[in-house]
């Protein structure tokens, strides 16, 4: 077994050593990208203290929400392991990547793969910090750098997204869990050699010295499986593929949970779905959630939960009244102008599934 | 109260992971193959093993069991002693248990545990030691554990490549952990709270270790038995449960008794313990070993049951601070 082995390297027209001229032709001869930035809010992140975990607050939500994802085209949700075929009983593939698998030998997607999914969509529609990149310092947004609380000096003022997830030093109010194949078994796939983002080439990054926005991958009708001969074989979830997973919460607000209910694409006005794993420019790791259940907690149902040791059962709940629940909550997020019109619009044209894009072909 | 022993409780439970779990050991080991993030481990019944340090798991029901008094009791100290409210230990100066004319004397050990917090009387604070102990959670069969090695990324928010990593951290999946759960002079209201953590860890309300938000921590709660300890009881020739020394104080022989129950009253008001600590039980009592002592004992799932009617005991301190 060996971990993280270097992709082969195919030739690609060397844009490093082209002319500025030449690298502006070479570009505009590319096809059009898979992705699009979306950009950032006009005001800064709007910062708040966060909920914390040391109560349960009565006015607020807490409880869990069962769902389940359907992958809609081919998953690779790499362990960056690379196994031969015969270690997972395929003996005519010399070297496949692998993923997660439980005791089960179930597909697994992991926990920290779906919270980062789901932030990045909720970051992006609210007024959030980015909180992740490489990018410099100047390049970043003013106010937009990332959310550094600390607690033990009083500063705990953070952004929506660092609120509900997490920031450096302060522990956020969702719980995500992997997500487990509802069937034993694996599908093989392939992974064309992918490239890097090449900043330093391609301007569209950028605007005004600025970094313009976050980027996210189009959805496609399929992914491509063999288009490049240069590439891998890998491990994947294939279509029609059933995960299912709970995601546990506690101190939100209604229009917190009405964002994330939009962001898991439960908005019939929002149709999105999340886009999961590897392989995201070639069209994989398309899935749709269904939200099959909530467990939901509040006030005087509180109460009741912990002056008895068998909790009631009623609290759950699925169907027409968890549809009008979810609407309910989601409505209020819209209201409140929590989301960012804006940024949810121009992300829609991105997530919006089903979709009747073609995925791209040859080297984009 | 801890100069005399009058009731204990041992709760003997399996902690099996549900999903991926790992309790970080700070160092990063010498073995190259290991991964940067590793569990801890041990040595025990000859050879080197994973476990679950006591520490983690009080740390864990210790900081939930808070949480449940802080949400349906008070999070700062009320005028009342008797009303149910936790303190925040880590920020707390414990001006209160000081003697107010002169607060570098402490105040006399009755007076201590009457102002402390429900959650410092049974986990313990720099004044009062803890009424609950919790052991090492072993794994129960070494060959049953399965170990594994997770990679994580954070993705770039604004170029889609790698922001941080990839870093890897080992966890475990599979096998089962054993660890017991001691109370000492226990009210029924501390046990039912006890009882009422560990049913949200088992539903999955909190988590155990490193990256609870992302996957980890999950564990389910089996209960092997729970054995409640009377030392200073005998049956006696009516088969009823009767304090040695106190002819005057005996009760029925399936009867689950707070410390308050055996305390004379002036005493129990001085500590603060609640009056009538009893309830009924279908197990029946019999002798402890050596002819001293008496016992009552849960088997495997009928433990639920004990939490269930010491539940009973810990609404009733919920209700009164509801009603006052």
């Amino acid at each position: 077994m060996s971990s993280n082995p270097p992709p082969p390297k195919p030739s690609r027209p060397n844009l490093a050593n082209s002319s500025p001229r030449r690298r502006n032709n070479s570009e505009q001869a590319l096809p059009a990208k898979p992705y699009e930035l979306i950009p950032f809010p006009k005001q800064p992140p709007c910062l708040k203290r966060p909920a914390g975990h040391d109560k349960y607050l009565p006015d607020r939500l807490h409880g869990t929400l069962f769902l389940t994802l359907t992958v809609q085209t081919a998953l690779h949700v790499s362990t960056g392991v690379v196994v031969m075929g015969s270690d997972i009983g395929n003996n005519r593939i010399p070297l496949i990547k692998t993923m997660v698998q439980n005791p089960d030998q179930k597909l697994t997607i992991q926990g920290s793969s779906l919270k980062g999914c789901v932030r990045s969509v909720y970051e992006a529609v609210t007024r959030s910090c980015i909180c992740k990149t490489k990018a410099k310092k100047l390049q970043i947004p003013d106010k937009y750098s990332e959310c550094t609380p600390e607690p033990k000096k009083g500063r705990l003022d953070v952004c929506p997204a660092c609120q509900i997830f997490g920031a450096l030093n302060w522990q956020g109010l969702i719980e995500f869990q992997d997500a487990v194949c509802q069937s034993t078994g694996f599908a093989t796939g392939f992974m064309p050699s992918l490239y890097r983002p090449r900043p330093d080439q391609r301007r569209a990054y950028f605007r005004q010295g600025k970094v313009a926005g976050r980027k996210f991958y189009y959805h496609t009708i399929r992914a491509i499986d063999r288009g490049q001969n240069q590439g891998i074989p890998v491990q994947t979830a294939a279509k029609e593929y059933i995960f299912t997973t709970a995601l546990h919460f506690k101190n939100l607000t209604a229009e917190e949970l009405g964002t994330l209910f939009i962001v898991l694409g439960q908005d019939p006005q929002y149709p999105i779905a999340l886009k999961v794993g590897g392989g995201k420019p070639i069209g994989m790791g398309t899935m749709t959630v269904q939200v099959t259940a909530i467990d939901c907690i509040k006030g005087q149902n509180l109460r009741d939960r912990y002056v008895a040791y068998q909790s009631p059962d009623s609290t759950q709940l699925t169907g027409d009244v968890l549809q009008q629940l979810m609407q309910q909550h989601i409505q209020t997020a819209h209201a409140s102008a929590f989301v960012e019109k804006p940024q949810l619009d121009a992300l829609l044209e991105v997530l919006r599934y089903p979709t009747d894009r073609e995925p791209p072909t040859g080297m984009y | 109260m801890h100069k005399r022993l009058v009731n204990h409780c041992t709760i003997e439970l399996s902690l099996i992971p549900d999903g991926p779990i790992l309790i970080k050991s700070g160092k990063e080991g010498a073995d190259p193959t290991k991964p940067d993030m590793e569990f801890v481990e041990t040595y025990h019944q000859d050879g080197r093993t994973i476990y679950l340090p006591g520490s983690s798991l009080k740390g864990a029901i210790r900081a939930h069991a808070e949480r449940i008094v802080r949400s349906i009791g008070s999070d700062s100290k009320p005028t009342n002693p008797n009303l149910l409210w936790a303190n925040d230990p880590l920020n707390d100066n414990y001006d209160y248990l000081k003697d107010r004319k002169d607060k570098q004397k402490k105040l006399s050990p009755p007076e201590i545990h009457l102002h402390s917090s429900f959650t410092d009387r049974l986990f313990g604070n720099t004044s009062i030691a803890s009424r609950l102990r919790i052991e090492d959670a072993y794994p129960t069969d070494r060959t049953q554990l399965k170990l594994e090695e997770r990679n994580g990324v954070a993705i770039d928010r604004v170029f889609g490549s790698v922001a941080v990593g990839p870093f890897n951290y080992q966890v475990c999946t599979g096998g089962e952990f054993k660890t017991k759960i001691h109370l000492k002079n226990f009210t029924l209201a501390q046990l039912g709270l006890i009882g009422l953590v560990l049913r949200d860890l088992n539903d999955g309300w909190f988590g155990l270790g490193f990256t609870k938000s992302r996957g980890l921590g999950t564990v389910r709660v089996q209960y092997e038995q729970a054995i409640v300890q009377y030392p200073a009881c005998v049956l006696n020739s009516e088969n009823q449960i009767s304090l040695l020394g106190h002819s005057n104080l005996s009760w029925n022989h399936t009867t689950l008794l707070g410390v308050g129950a055996f305390l004379e009253e002036s005493e129990r008001d001085r500590y603060g313990f609640p009056k009538d600590d009893r309830l009924d039980t279908p197990v029946s009592a019999e002798a402890m070993p050596l002819g001293f002592g008496v016992q009552l004992t849960w088997h495997g799932n009928t433990v639920t049951d004990l939490f269930e009617r010491s539940v009973k005991a810990w609404k009733k301190v919920v209700m009164s601070g509801a009603t006052s």
